[in-house]
């Protein structure tokens, strides 16, 4: 009835459109089949509200057990076409950050989510230092074998994976009704350099907190200090009298200087409370009086020099011990601050406020956003990347965050679970939290960033040590940085 | 069919040198290859001939790290023969119990090296270390050690951290020549009038030479690429102090995400070793 040519045609056709379908994953189910906005509005659906109540059993999982303790179980909505969508996916693996065990808001959440969707989470728990370059080899060998890449550094690690394509961006979950919900300026530090979002579940925030000993400021003479500039004397005047009564070993001051991380953070603090960015014509801008007082807290305050080496949790431990009269660390050590068994040296004599500000300008508790978030594997198929979006959309949830604050004291990407009764009478220093949290800033760095932050830490070392006058310093680092922006 | 020992020796072989090949041979033509191309995060991977490696050799860091790394590697090396030397020799003259002590001294071989860096920052800790608050009870000292902000005690840190894991491993090797010695020869030397020390410079010393020059060969050479100990002590830090060659090419994987730079400063450091393994295998074993 047909021409062989024809038939022949016809066969080839189908076998090409076929062939690519299967290649590009073309016609299979994926993100763009969940209704996002259905039944409710993203912001409705994420916003839904659930009765703070006592967790059972059957959602102690992961080593985690929170059974007994109170939770919300309930609120979050799923959107319209997320079944078809993940159609038969069943797991999910996904990197964490340390041991779930540390993380029980995260087990939570996760384990409320598998009971929603069915989907099981597999979190594969690794040391922080090891999660960026065992990502980058899993992409790079173009791996599957991991759907979802815990981020902990997004705005140094998202400008990388966002030029490499390496990353899935989610732009559908951020419409603007959803920007609305956080606080306004960090949203940049989930986006990447094309101005796309990369991240999806800003899920814990960690914003900086001045922590200090009453007892230790009152006996040197000082008040807290609301500026810098007072956190260079008054720190100072703590050493001393440390050093002259308690002896050595008893510093001004702590910071974990040796994560370089950290030492971004500071150098942000102090610039950003100028009301100066760090990124300046697509350049990382060290300002003379950033550089100035963040060297004066060494040279001329109370910082201890072996703070160079303290790494993120050293820190808050050595202030914890009772051994230094200042630190500025994360919220989450609030808790662990209350806790008798890890502070050893400063129950019942310890403070905490806003980091300080600029003289004559203010903007204190100001700094840069520091929240843990997920990216996508741009390698897995449609509906492994639908349902790793859905566990995103869950987890920025009003649900999933109050999880992380009540639960587990990390703060809330979303301000208006700092409003919640519960949050409000039972959980610590919430108004401090809040202020802290829509104070931070979240910039778009450039890929170099991270190696530029590397070599601002090689020369405040310089500068502490002694091997280096400041001024010179910061011709020579920014001239560096310079070279590689 | 029979086959010919060679024949059959070749067969047997085979599994071991295609393991051999996928993990060894694969992976260094790889990385000789990613050497000469542009291989970064944000540009086009591209054919740069030999760029990369003029950027790493101008590179001062390269420099500082390698810098570093002798110290470092020199250093580890150094104590380890001291410590594992005297501890064998010390274990060897142990009759009674000597199991239990050989197996309390191999203890610390079971510590990951960058589990040790964790455990010697705390120990040195100048606040709530108890190495300091230790040497100031003695009155040794009136102030903590600096060891995280002086840069050569950071290095001294960092090289104890390391040495502690490595001496066990020494120590095997010269227990091992020190049991090979017959008795006899002691014995004959002792008849002669031969003291302690004589005994041990024209006896023990030549012959546990062998087997120490090879502990000391792979000691120097897995101490020249560790990373491990500085990673959690010192993070190359203060003020790169302790920044070896390890430390620079993952900094060129993770921080600047170029695998063309890093492929040429891991060419180098492999070229190092080998080249310090070659003449250090011909002159010590060739004189023999």
């Amino acid at each position: 009835m047909f021409p062989r040519n024809l038939k022949l045609l016809v066969v080839m056709g189908i076998c090409t459109i076929s062939f690519t379908m299967m290649v590009t994953g073309a016609g299979a189910v994926g993100p763009n089949d969940i209704k996002w906005n259905k039944p409710l509005s993203i912001a409705e659906r994420i916003t839904g509200k659930g009765p703070v109540e006592v967790i059972p059993a059957e959602y102690d999982d992961y080593g985690v057990k929170l059974s007994g303790k109170k939770g919300m179980l309930k609120g979050y909505i799923l959107p319209e076409g997320w079944k078809e969508a993940v159609g038969d996916v069943k797991k999910l693996v996904l990197t964490n950050s340390g041991a779930l065990a540390g993380d029980p808001a995260t087990a939570l959440n996760a384990k409320i989510f598998e009971k929603m969707t069915g989907i099981h989470l597999e979190f594969i728990e690794m040391s922080g230092a090891l999660m960026w370059p065992k990502q980058l080899s899993v992409l790079v060998a173009r791996s599957t074998d991991v759907d979802l890449f815990y981020q902990r550094n997004p705005m140094l690690e998202i400008p990388h994976l966002s030029a490499a394509n390496w990353a899935v961006p989610v732009d559908e979950l951020w419409t603007p009704d959803v920007e609305k919900l956080y606080p306004e300026k960090v949203l940049d530090s989930f986006k990447g350099i094309d101005g796309r979002f990369y991240g999806g579940a800003p899920f814990c925030f960690w914003a900086m907190h001045l922590f200090y000993r009453p007892s230790w400021l009152t006996k040197a003479g000082v008040t807290v200090p609301l500026t810098w500039q007072d956190l260079v004397i008054a720190s100072s005047k703590v050493d001393t009298w440390a050093e002259n009564n308690l002896g050595p070993g008893n510093d001004g001051m702590v910071y974990a200087a040796g994560d370089p991380d950290l030492v971004h953070v500071l150098l942000a603090m102090v610039q950003y409370s100028q009301d100066k960015p760090l990124i300046k014509d697509g350049r990382f801008v060290i300002d003379p009086d950033t550089w100035k007082i963040v060297t004066d807290l060494w040279l001329k305050g109370g910082m201890s020099d072996s703070s160079l080496e303290y790494l993120w949790s050293m820190a808050p431990e050595v202030f914890a011990k009772g051994k230094a009269g200042f630190t500025i660390t994360g919220g989450v050590y609030i808790n662990e601050f209350k806790n008798p068994e890890f502070a050893t040296g400063i129950q019942n004599d310890w403070g905490v406020t806003l980091t300080p500000g600029w003289e004559g300008i203010g903007n204190r508790g100001i700094g840069p956003v520091q929240a843990d978030d997920w990216t996508i594997n741009p390698y897995i198929s449609p509906a492994k990347k639908a349902a790793a979006m859905l566990w995103m959309d869950y987890q920025r949830s009003y649900q999933a965050q109050f999880n992380e604050l009540y639960v587990e004291g990390n703060e809330s990407a979303m301000m208006c679970v700092y409003e919640h009764p519960a949050v409000k009478n039972e959980v610590a220093y919430v108004d401090l939290r809040r202020e802290t949290l829509e104070a931070q800033i979240g910039e778009s760095y450039p890929p170099a960033m991270w190696e530029a932050i590397e070599m601002v830490k090689e020369y405040l070392g310089r500068v502490v040590l002694g091997e280096m006058d400041p001024d010179k310093a910061l011709e020579q680092v920014q001239a560096e940085i310079n070279m590689i922006m | 069919m029979k086959l010919s020992n060679n024949k059959y020796g070749v067969i047997l072989s085979i599994p071991g040198l295609l393991i051999i090949l996928a993990l060894v041979i694969f992976p260094m033509i790889t990385l000789f290859a990613t050497s000469f191309f542009r291989y970064t995060s944000s540009l086009p991977v591209r054919f740069i001939g030999l760029k990369n490696y003029q950027y790493v050799l101008k590179d001062r860091l390269f420099w500082l790290a390698l810098q570093n790394t002798a110290v470092y590697a020199g250093g580890v090396t150094i104590l380890t023969f001291i410590g594992g030397v005297v501890i064998a020799l010390l274990l060897s003259k142990v009759t009674r119990g000597s199991g239990f002590f050989r197996s309390v001294a191999m203890f610390p071989w079971a510590v990951p090296l960058v589990i040790s860096g964790f455990i010697w920052k705390w120990i040195f800790n100048p606040n709530v270390g108890i190495f300091s608050d230790f040497l100031m009870k003695l009155g040794l000292i009136s102030k903590p050690l600096p060891i995280f902000s002086d840069p050569n005690l950071a290095m001294i840190g960092c090289i104890i951290a390391d040495t502690w894991v490595r001496i066990p491993f020494m120590c095997i090797f010269t227990l091992a020549g020190l049991e090979s010695i017959p008795r006899e020869l002691y014995e004959a030397a002792k008849v002669d009038g031969a003291n302690c020390l004589t005994s041990f410079r024209h006896i023990t010393l030549p012959l546990i030479k062998r087997m120490v020059f090879i502990g000391l060969l792979i000691t120097s050479m897995f101490t020249f690429r560790t990373i491990d100990v500085i990673f959690s002590m010192t993070g190359g830090g203060p003020a790169r102090a302790t920044y070896v060659l390890g430390y620079y090419i993952i900094d060129q994987l993770w921080l600047r995400v170029n695998y063309g730079t890093a492929s040429v400063a891991s060419i180098l450091t492999l070229f190092l070793i080998l080249s310090f393994a070659s003449f250090y295998v011909y002159f010590i074993f060739k004189k023999e």
